[in-house]
Parts: C-alpha cells; structure tokens; sequence
C-alpha cells in the first residue's frame, strides 16, 4: 500500500503536466477546427468595456435577445480590437462576431485586411435609406460617433477660438494647448484645415504640408493626451488651457460645474459597427446590425446615456434638442467638422503616423 | 573652543594614552542606575575598581548586569548616578571616546577584514600613523600567538582563535580598560578552559583592568579577583572571590556563588561564641557568631561538605537517594531526609572512590555535615 | 534461529532509500513539471519568439538599427534608460535610509511606521497610485498651491509631463522592492559589530564607511539591478504622469502595436531592450561578485 503511494503522486504531477501542455497545445486547433459553433450559439460583441458595455447592453444587446431570442456576449477590448482580431485570425480561431464602434481607422485597416466583411448589396442599400448615405461603409455603419471639437477652459483664455485656423494662431489666441498624442488618423483633418483646407474640403494633402502646424504648435502644447481621462483632468487640473477634445468629454467637464466653451470645429470621427469574418454565428451578425438600424429608438437611448452618436437622423429627431446639440451628427455640428479620409489614410499610415509620432515624441 | 574644553573628558585622537593617573581608581561607578519606564534596571551600583583588577560581574539572566556594562561601554545612559574612568567622568560621552577595549560572546569581528585588519581598526580610529600601526598590530598578534593566522578572514579561524583576535583587537590601542561581555558564552567546555587561561595570562602580562560579566560561576571564580555579584538590578555581594564562596555574607551568595545548601536550621547553644544548630534534630556547630538562642535560621553547607555515615550519631540524618549524578571524579547525590517537623533535600559532593556510596537511586543513607563548615547566612531568599 | 524467525517487520511505510528531507530526483521532477512546461510555454517560448519576429521578413538588421536610428524610438530608448537608471539610484538611496533604521531601531513604533510606509505602495493599484501622484503633482493640486502659499512659486510649476514626475511615480512603486531586498542584505550584518566599531572609536560615518558598505556593496548593487530591471518595463507611470512627452520604450512599443500595427518593428524594439537590460543586470552582478550571490542563495 505505502509504496503505491508514494507512486502516485509523481504519476498525478506528470498526468498534470501532460494535461496542461495538451490544453495549451491544443486548444486553438480544437475551437478553430469546429466553425460556427461559438459560444454556446450565443451572438459574441467585442466591445469597449466599462460603461460602453453595458450601455450596449442595456439598449441593444437585452432588446435584441427579448425580441430573436439570440444569446449575446459581450467582449471587453478596448483599444485592440484590430490587433486581436488580427491574431485570432491568423491562429484560424475567430471568437468573435460583431465590432462595436471600432475606430474609423482601424475599422478601414480590418477591412482592408479582410478581417471584416461587407455587406450583402441589399442590405447595404436599406442601411443606406434607414440612415443617410454618409453613414454606412462597404462593410457596416458609423456608430459612436462623435467630433474632435476645440474646448477652451472659459477661467484661463480671453476669447475661445472658433476655427482650427484660429486655434492655431497662437498669438490671437494665447494659451497652453492640449492635443491628441496618438489619434494621428483624426488629426489629419485638423492639420489640414490649419494648413489653409477649407472644412468641407480638407483632405487629402500633400503629408509633409500637413505636418507643418504640428510642428508650430508644439512648443504651446503642454499635454499630449492618449486617454479620455487624461485629456479631462488636464483642462480641470489646469495642465493646460485650451485644446483639441473629444466632443462627449469636453461635455462631461462642462457637465461637472467647469466654465467650458466647446466650439464643433475640428474633425468628424466615427466609428464602425461591423461583422467578423467567418464569423461563428454569421446569420445572427447580420441580423444584429439589421435590428441595430432598424431601431433609431433604442439608438437614442443609447446615444442619450453614452454622449456619442449615433447614424439614424430618426434617432437623433428622437431626443431631446439639449442633448442632440451635443452629438457630432447634430447637422449645425456636423457642418463644422472636416471629414477624414480613411483610404488615403491608410495608404499614407507609415509616413503619417511616424511623421506626427516623430514630432510629438522625438524631442 | 570653549565648548570643548568644557567637556567632562577629551577624547585622546593620537598614540596609545599615557600611564594611568597615580592614586585613582580604574573604574569608579556612583550611585549608577537605569529604569525604563517604572521598571528598574539597575539600582544604585556603587563600585570602585582598582587599577589592574578583575572584576567579575556576575550574575542570572535579568539581574542588570548586562545593562550596568552598557552604560560603562557608553550604549545606554546612564538615569542616575556617574560614571568615573581613570578619575574623569565619562558618563556623557560616546562610546568611541571612551577609551575602553570591548569583547563580546559572538566576537564580533569585521567579516570583511583580515584578521590583522581587525586589528588595526581601533589603531585606524585613532589615526595612528601607518608604521606604528603595522608595529603595534605585529607585536599584539605576536603576543596573542597569532602571528601566523594574521591574513585569514575570520571565518576561517576557530571560535578559540576568533576570540583571541577579538582579545588583540580590544588590547591594541591599550584602552584604560576592558569589557568582557560573557567571552566564553559560545565556546565548548574544552575550548572554554584554553580561553579561561588565555585570559588569565592576557590579564597578568597586560596589567589591564578588567570588568567581565558572566553567568557562569566557575569562571568568576577562576579569573576574578573580586566578584560583583548582581541580584535584581542590586549588587548582592561585592567580595574577593575566596572570601565570597567560603564566607557568603548572604543566603543567595551562598547559593549562587557557593552552590550551598541551604538546609532551615534553629539555634540551639553557643560554643565558643559560635552558634550550634540544630538541623532535623541532629544538631551541628557552624562557624558563625550567635543569633538570639532558638531563633530559626539558614545554614548554608557546600555539598563537599557533606559525609556519609558519620561517626557520630548525635549528627547523623537519615536520607534517600534521589538522584545520582557520576560525574568521572566525584559522584553528586541529592538526599531527602524528613524528620518530625523539618524535611527537605541535600545535594552532597562525594569522591567516586568513597567507601559505602550508594549505588543507586532509593537507598537509604546515614549522612551528616561536617562540623564547623557550616555557617548561617541571613535568609535574603525569596519565600518559596 | 526459531527467534529470527519470529521477528516481523514493524509496521509502516517501507523506503528503499534511506530518508531525506528534499524528494528523491524523479519525484521532484515530475512534480515540478507542470512549472517547468508553464516556463518554458510561457516564458521562454515568448522570449524566442520575440528575436524571431523581429527577424522574420524585410531586412532583419535594418529593424534592430531603425530602433537606433528613428527618433522616436532612440530618445525613448535615452529616456528609459537615463530615467531608470536615476529611479534605481533614488529608490534604492530612499530605501536604504529605510531598510536600514528598520534595522538598527529599537523603538517599535517607528519600524510599524517605516513598514507600513514602505509597504504601502505595495497595497495600492498601478492606477490609483500614479492618479494620486498626478493629482498631487498637477498645476493647480496641493504641491503647486503650497509652493505659491510659500511664495516660493508665483505662478504653477510644470511639474507633470515631466522626468521628474515619472522618476517620482516610478520611484514611488519600486520603494517596497528596494525596501525588501535591502533589507534582507541589512538584518545579515551583525548589529554587534556596529557597537564595536564605535567602541573601537568609529563614529557613525565611519562605522558606515568602514563596516557596514564593505558588507552591503554585493546587496545594494543587485538592489540597484533589480529597480533598474523592474523600472525599464514600466508603462503605465510613464504615460500618466510623463505623457508623450518622455515616453518610455514600452510606450513606443504599444504604439507600434496598436497603432501603428509594425509587430516585427516592435519585436525588435523589445529585443534591444532585453539584451539592453540583460547586460546591465550582468555588469551589475559581475561587479558585485560571485560571493555576494552565493550568499543570497
């Protein structure tokens, strides 16, 4: 009896290890080799996390399961939704089936990589008539939008500047500015109106062109911010004076008591809800950006609770005008924003992106 | 300037300091004592040393001992009470300027250092210039019979010949005096004896004065010349270490340093102006002067000092064995006797050559004390 | 004989081998399997797969020159370097005093106290702790509105975004590392040793000089490896309270994954870093000596 024993535990260790290795091994080539069977069959939404998820739950997730019937999971990826989605991809092992609101840019790029997958033709032109022409891609519809707008700190600058041109001239309008440190594909368009583009004509330029009010406006910029969080706390701890800001946070500061001018110049910025390629559960994807569009109520709600914006002009009829004024679809906002240009962009990314990454960061 | 001048006792920088001053003691310690908090350390130890004394402080664990070396090495200070080295009051000063040689249980010697390097620490301290340095450092290990070890690292060394480093190192700047912190603590019995009569010789060719602090009786008793006998923060006994262990003054001393019986006793009669006792019974003459006829009292009687079958019954006990140590020389039995209205136990120390010791425990034995060996000792014992 | 016979053996578990106290080599290896396969799968393979990313497709060579050569990446690389390497001094000076006193005090409610200030950078999150520190640092926060109480300041310090602002975040997080692995070499010097020092007439500097850095050089020198190793792969203070305007090589790093999508460019960048880092840890541990590590181990 001892000496089985004393056996047993070595053997128990080794079936551990074993297992352990197999599981490690294994795992992709099993998940990825049994296609369509996601999770249970439930609907998968990458999404990004904290309280954009569960505001995507509440007004689209829990409706859409009440009225399909169709589980949903949602995902938290903040941030790396191309990245990931990248990797599963190459591992032949997709998790997940909807994006919800990807960045423009990255949206353009998981496209171009055929990581996304374009609308069956009819749909597209329903989405098309339910939301506007501008509002739907090849491959899924612009949700979460919003404005990269001027925000002025009303205690620390004289006069807000009510163009980029004037927002660039730093001797009219005197002040610390603060910018965006890595949204290089948003800023394209507010570089160019700063290089003499007209608004609703501002892209493409010539890149080294554009590059210029960067480099000028530097030496009056004190933070380059790289998080919602920090570009608020650094007009309300006084890190600077004035900036580029994402339009719902320069609301939120005025929200909480701040003297906060927002002007909707700047650039428009949207975001991209979409279907995954080979997707699990491709049939229940389509149907989710279907219920999506056909919604404009469940928009508004949405819209209501998470200050971005959303496509459906129905949607934005629906709330009330304080709140739609503040949404970067609003048509008097909409007028003031420069539109980027995702296919230039992405075929320009290297010498954009290292071109402002070497300005902001290279000393 | 004046600040300075003002201090009790400059610090001497350079070369080994001069004679010591005619006429004044080594080491004098006024009305010294520490408390922390309500608790007493140590009560009022008043002591003068002379000049190439050793004092043995000795003493149980908690008896203030350790804490009255820490205030003459300068690590506690002092709550009142002065203390005097070579005539000048040191009490404030730190324990570099001093002038004091120190040896501690552990050695504390500088790991990093070789052992000539220890040496020289104190010799560093004092910036001695670096000839002098190299000639004392030669000359000390020389004496201390070290000479061929002087490049070892002290890990390398025995715990014998670690302290003997740690000996030189203390002695190299010829401090007024010496602290020894229980040196032997950490040795075995063997090594013990080697160091016991290291120190004794260090002692005698050095002419250093000493305070050494220990537990351990014996090796008081081997290299003091007086013995401060420490009891709750008090000094119980101050003696030369003879007249302490055959004449105790205390019933503590006598149990302590003596290793004594201390055997309940009643005065009976005088004789020759010395108490005769009486013990379960039997009565004894001790060498003391009378108490009031009847009183009852403590004898002490050393184990040596007890015999078996006596000649006379007039002062023979019965007893039991009930413990028997063999010890190579001698044999130690502790005997319980008990009798009408006294009982109590007896260690007695007998040559393993003598005839009719008991063989084992549970005998019974016919034991007395020899006349005029025992004494009485005023009863300073805790009531039990 | 009848007796031999009669002797049974004593109940119990029967060892061929006589008792030791670790486990035989079989047995230890297989129970230290599952680590050993989570190490290798989780360690090691990332390792390679770093230095084969980076070589794989383009010109090799030229990837690992580009992280010298672009500017972005080389004052990244400068200020991760630079600014580590002043977090290793600062912490482990900090952490020194600390550890020390720890040591050598005998009052009991100043090591509670020096512990828990030490320990309590360990008990708060990455986040909460550089949002403090930028909330403190922050032109109109508590630091600012003392400076100007005093007059010392008119006008706000720039004190965010700044290398002091990372080396005090970073600083700050690493306190507790330093603490600990200085304190560990600090409780083996012998506290006796220092009052014969004194005794011998050392005073306090030169008892530190002469006894106490010749046992801790090895410690403190591996201390200082171990914040400068812990320091290079921050991201998180860096960014906060450093932004884009001193960003650390992990900055870079993210942003050539997520935003830039140059995996390989970013395998190499993480590979100088490692060889970087790996040959500083080596001089360091070369200087302190084989004597000091075989005594921590």
């Amino acid at each position: 009896m001892s000496t089985t024993r004393t056996t047993l535990i070595p053997c128990a260790a080794a079936v551990a290890a074993l297992t352990l290795l197999a599981s490690a091994c294994a795992s992709p080539a099993a998940d990825g080799g049994g296609a369509g069977s996601g999770s249970d069959g439930a609907l998968v939404i990458a999404s990004w996390g904290g309280r954009f998820t569960e505001t995507t739950q509440k007004h689209l997730a829990d409706p859409f399961t009440e009225e399909t019937g169709i589980q949903v999971q949602i995902v938290d990826s903040p941030g790396t939704f191309a990245t990931k989605l990248q990797s599963m991809s190459e591992a032949g092992n997709i998790e997940w089936d909807i994006i919800d609101s990807s960045g423009a840019a990255d949206a353009f790029f998981m496209a171009q990589e055929g990581l996304v997958q374009d609308l069956p033709a009819d749909m597209r032109s329903s989405f098309e008539d339910a939301l506007g022409e501008g509002k739907v891609s090849d491959f899924g519809f612009t949700y979460a939008n919003l404005g990269y707008v001027i925000a002025c700190n009303d205690e620390a600058v004289d006069a807000c500047p009510t163009t980029i041109p004037e927002f660039f001239d730093t001797d009219a309008f005197p002040g610390r500015r603060i910018m965006p440190g890595e949204a290089y594909s948003q800023m394209t368009a507010v570089l160019a109106q700063a290089a003499g583009r007209p608004v609703d004509d501002a892209l493409p330029i010539d890149v080294p062109e554009m590059l210029e009010p960067l480099r000028d406006i530097k030496a009056d910029t004190s933070v380059w911010w790289t998080s919602g969080d920090q570009m608020e706390q650094s007009l309300r701890q006084g890190e600077g004076d004035l900036g580029i800001f994402m339009s719902g946070r320069a609301y939120n500061l005025a929200e909480t008591g701040m003297d906060v001018t927002v002007n909707w110049a700047g650039s428009y910025d949207p975001g991209y809800t979409m279907a995954v390629t080979d997707a699990p559960n491709q049939e229940e994807a389509m149907q989710f950006l279907q219920w999506v569009v056909d919604h404009p109520e469940a928009q508004a709600a949405w819209a209501e609770e998470m200050q971005y914006s959303v496509p459906s002009p129905d949607a934005l009829d629906l709330l009330p005008t304080e709140v739609a004024e503040t949404l970067a679809d609003y048509p008097a906002n909409f007028e003031g924003l420069a539109q980027q240009d995702f296919e230039w962009y992405l075929e320009n990314k290297s010498e954009i992106d290292s071109g402002m990454q070497q300005i902001i960061q290279g000393g | 300037m004046n600040t300075i001048e003002e201090r009790p006792q400059q610090a001497s920088t350079a070369g080994p300091p001069t004679a010591p001053p005619a006429g004044r003691h080594a080491v004098e310690l006024i009305g010294l004592g520490k408390s922390y908090g309500p608790e007493t350390a140590v009560a009022g130890v008043d002591l003068a040393v002379e000049h190439g004394e050793l004092i043995a402080i000795l003493g149980a664990s908690g008896s203030g001992k350790s804490t009255l070396l820490k205030m003459v090495a300068g690590f506690e200070g002092p709550s009142r009470g002065r203390i005097l080295l070579h005539g000048q009051d040191v009490s404030s000063l730190s324990p570099a300027d001093r002038e004091i040689g120190m040896v501690v249980q552990n050695y504390a010697l500088f790991p990093h250092l070789s052992v000539a390097r220890n040496v020289e620490y104190g010799l560093r301290m004092r910036k001695w210039p670096k000839r002098e340095r190299a000639e004392r450092v030669a000359e000390m290990l020389e004496r201390m019979r070290l000479s061929a070890l002087g490049d070892r690292l002290p890990r390398q060394l025995s715990g014998g010949q670690q302290q003997r480093v740690a000996i030189a190192r203390a002695l190299a700047y010829s401090p007024r005096i010496m602290l020894m912190d229980e040196p032997l603590g950490a040795l075995d019995k063997a090594l013990k004896q080697d160091l016991v009569e290291e120190i004794h010789r260090v002692h005698r060719e050095f002419a250093t004065t000493i305070l050494y602090v220990t537990h351990d009786r014996e090796e008081a008793m081997t290299l003091a010349d007086r013995v401060v006998l420490m009891r709750d923060g008090r000094m119980a006994a101050c003696a030369p270490v003879e007249e302490l262990y055959l004449r105790p003054p205390t019933a503590y001393a006598a149990g302590f340093f003596s290793g004594a019986n201390l055997v309940p006793a009643r005065v009976v009669d005088r004789v020759e102006g010395r108490a005769r006792v009486e013990i379960g019974g039997r009565t004894l003459d001790t060498t003391c002067p009378v108490d009031p006829l009847g009183s009852p009292v403590t004898a002490a009687v050393r184990p040596v000092c007890v015999v078996l079958d006596p000649p006379d019954d007039a002062w023979a006990l019965e007893g039991e064995v009930t413990d028997r140590l063999f010890l190579g020389d001698s044999v130690q039995l502790k005997l319980a006797y008990s009798d009408a209205d006294t009982s109590g136990v007896v260690s007695c120390l007998l040559p393993a050559t003598a005839p009719g010791l008991p063989g084992a425990v549970g005998e019974k034995v016919r034991f007395g004390f020899t006349p005029d060996t025992a004494r009485i000792v005023p009863d300073d014992q805790e009531t039990r | 004989m009848a007796t031999v016979e009669t002797v049974r053996p004593a109940k119990g578990r029967v060892r061929a081998r006589p008792w030791r106290p670790e486990a035989g080599p079989v047995t230890g290896l297989l129970l230290a399997a599952p680590m050993l396969v989570a190490i290798v799968l989780f360690v090691a393979f990332p390792l390679v797969q770093v230095f084969v990313d980076a070589s794989s497709g383009g010109v090799p060579v030229q990837r690992y020159t580009d992280v010298f050569t672009n500017p972005v990446s080389r004052r990244a690389l400068a200020t991760t370097l630079t600014d580590s390497a002043l977090v290793a001094v600062v912490t482990v000076a900090l952490g020194a005093v600390i550890a020390w006193t720890l040591h050598t005090t005998a009052r009991r409610w100043v090591r509670v106290l020096l512990w828990t200030t030490a320990l309590v950078p360990f008990w708060m999150g990455m986040i909460i702790k550089n949002y403090a520190i930028y909330l403190l640092l922050a032109a109109n926060g508590p630091l600012n509105a003392l400076l100007m109480g005093l007059g010392v300041v008119d006008s706000p310090l720039s004190l965010l975004y700044t290398k002091f602002a990372v080396v005090y975040g970073i600083s700050y997080s690493l306190l507790p590392y330093a603490v600990l692995a200085l304190y560990s070499v600090f409780v083996q010097v012998d506290r006796s040793l220092l009052s014969s020092a004194a005794v011998l007439g050392a005073g306090r500097a030169q008892v530190l000089a002469t006894v106490v850095a010749p046992l801790v050089r090895g410690g403190v020198l591996v201390a200082l490896a171990l914040i400068f190793l812990l320091s290079i792969g921050f991201y998180v203070t860096p960014i906060m309270l450093g932004g884009l305007q001193t960003p650390f090589m992990a900055t870079v790093i993210n942003q050539q994954v997520f935003s830039l999508y140059d995996f390989p460019g970013a395998a190499a960048s993480a590979a100088i870093l490692l060889v970087i880092a790996f040959v500083v840890v080596a001089t360091i541990l070369a200087l302190a000596g084989g004597k000091t590590l075989r005594r921590m181990l």
